[in-house]
């Protein structure tokens, strides 16, 4: 196996690599080894993530800070009052669950209430639109009403004349006939 | 035979993963079949607003029928409701108002899907977790061919899910992870699926040296090429290379190409260029030292493969089941779990060329055999020949 030392004199004596069949894994495992040898108490060393750097949903990773430390300090200290506190915030979550559910009904009726509002607008506007149509009937029907009536009177005045061709009519074959 | 691939959006501007994933692979895969795009006319991923016109029209060459969206999100109230649904009891109704609410709501695309299920022979949904792959899996189940395209999120474990994830009549997964975590939430193994992920295409030309010059980049850099967001791995990587800096007194740079929602620390050596052309991306890819991927939850990485395929080894957060996978499987990239493994792997890459030229070159043999186009095609058509068969 051909195996060859990294460039740098400092990884040339940590790492060993087969630069002609690298093995991601094995490697890994080197850098992995190392770095648990190295003492994590120092705060240069305190390395792990930061939970508001995490997204949802992840649990947070890395060695032991002093924080975490002086939390499993007081955990230990006190873990024998736990079963106290416990019934003493028992009622308190309850209560939280209960106001969460409450705020959870009224963010659903405020929903429903903005859905039925939209709803009311939608109405309100094709109300709108009703009238401008019915508005719209009307004038046409009035428009209708004036053509009817030009047309009533245009009848008239066509009956009167064919009545009056009528009559000529008579008069010029009885002159005809006489 | 006459394939519809059915996406959330749809269109040359959108960069969305799965958008532009599936317009890939519906312009690819119409060499060999007839091909459909049934999408929505949304632009806006956060509002699904109706932005394109609504009916049919052609793009690069394939026909998209567009539909409209009934109502847009709220994404207060989306919000409210996931933050429910994620952290409280809650009934199988609140899932379903949940998935109404994270939308497209395209009742005329579902419509249409069920009256013309005999035009087509497969439907093609990408992306599980939204209202068109959901439905539309149930309306053409002996049909659907799902892509999920899921990443390692809370809402996955929605017990909506599980149903959907037995339906389709065959799964088309992007990640071996992928895989692995559908089928330990749903049990669903008897369900057909396959892991082929995305081909991607690399300029025939790209130059480093011409990214120095326009960007006016000195010196070693390491890229990151994406979104800058809290789930894509930030603020942690700037205080991880900030923190390494300081303590190994690295001249190395930080180049960083994509859009952002949070603030970039002013420092000299963090260079964040914003969104810029695929032919600049490649050249600063090409330029760079090694690919840095901090992202918690990825389905594939596609700017992964793009470094691979470039020769480029790749630095990534162990956290992401998948992008740590990807890294073994091609012995093309180191990861790390905390500071202490990122300050160790990226001094060895830094410090060893040849490190880098090896794992380059791995990345390279597995970005070829694995995701290239002709590869993806084949995949695609395996599955589909597999179908036909049974």
């Amino acid at each position: 196996m051909e195996t060859r030392n990294s460039s740098e004199p400092r990884y040339s004596k940590t790492y060993k690599i087969d630069y002609g069949r690298v093995d991601v894994a094995r490697i890994m495992d080197q850098i992995q080894d190392k770095v648990s040898r190295q003492p994590a108490s120092a705060p240069a060393e305190a390395c792990g993530l930061e939970p508001e750097m995490l997204p949802a949903g992840l649990p947070p990773q890395g060695p032991l800070t002093l924080k975490k430390k002086v939390k499993n300090k007081l955990h230990k200290l006190l873990a024998p009052f736990f079963p106290v506190m416990k019934l003493i915030a028992l009622p308190v979550q309850e209560e939280l669950e209960l106001t969460n559910e409450k705020l959870f009904q009224a963010s659903r009726r405020i929903d429903e209430l903005t859905a039925r509002l939209n709803e009311r607008d939608i109405t309100k506007e094709y109300i709108k639109l009703l009238h401008v149509m019915c508005h719209n009937l009307v004038l046409e029907l009035t428009k209708l009403r004036v053509e009817h009536d030009s047309l009533k009177s245009k009848v008239q005045v066509l009956e009167e004349d064919f009545e009056f061709l009528g009559k000529r009519e008579k008069i010029l074959e009885q002159r005809l006939v006489r | 035979m006459k394939l519809a691939f059915v996406v959330q959006r749809y269109g040359l501007d959108i960069s969305g993963g799965a958008e532009q994933h599936c317009r890939w692979v519906a312009e690819h895969m119409a060499k060999y079949a007839q091909v459909e795009v049934l999408t929505t006319r949304a632009a806006d991923y956060i509002t699904w607003k109706n932005n394109y016109p609504s009916g049919l029209q052609t793009i690069n060459g394939l026909p998209v029928r567009r539909f409209s969206v009934v109502s847009p999100r709220h994404p207060v109230k989306f919000g409210r409701i996931q933050e429910r649904i994620l952290n409280f009891e809650h009934a199988a109704a609140d899932e379903l108002r949940w998935l109404d609410e994270e939308g497209p709501r395209s009742k005329s695309l579902l419509r249409y899907i069920r009256r013309n299920e005999s035009a087509y022979d497969y439907f093609i949904f990408f992306s599980y977790r939204y209202y068109h792959s959901y439905w539309g899996v149930h309306a053409v189940p002996g049909k659907a061919l799902l892509v999920p395209t899921a990443e390692r999120d809370p809402v996955i474990n929605l017990k909506l899910f599980k149903g959907l994830f037995r339906l389709p009549r065959a799964f088309i997964y992007n990640s071996y992870e992928e895989r692995d975590m559908i089928q330990t939430i749903s049990q669903n193994q008897a369900v057909p699926g396959v892991v082929v992920g995305v081909g991607t295409e690399t300029p025939a030309d790209f130059s480093a040296e011409r990214f120095r010059q326009q960007y006016g980049l000195e010196g070693d850099y390491i890229i990151y090429i994406g979104r800058v967001d809290q789930n894509k791995g930030f603020p942690q990587l700037f205080d991880y290379y900030l923190r390494y800096k300081h303590e190994t007194g690295s001249p190395v740079k930080l180049v960083m190409i994509g859009g952002t929602v949070l603030p970039i620390p002013h420092h000299p050596d963090i260079r964040y260029l914003g969104i810029l052309p695929e032919q600049d991306k490649f050249d600063g890819l090409a330029g760079a030292q090694l690919l840095v991927m901090p992202s918690f939850y990825e389905s594939l990485s596609m700017v992964t493969l793009e470094a691979w395929a470039l020769h480029k080894p790749v630095l990534a957060n162990a956290l992401c089941d998948v992008l740590q996978g990807q890294c073994r499987r091609s012995n093309g990239g180191l990861y790390y779990r905390d500071f202490r493994e990122f300050r160790e792997a990226l001094s060895l890459l830094l410090a060893s060329p040849e490190l880098r030229r090896a794992m380059g070159e791995n990345g390279r043999r597995y970005y070829q055999d694995n995701y290239t186009w002709e590869a993806i095609e084949n995949k695609y058509l395996a599955i589909l020949n597999q179908l036909e068969a049974a």
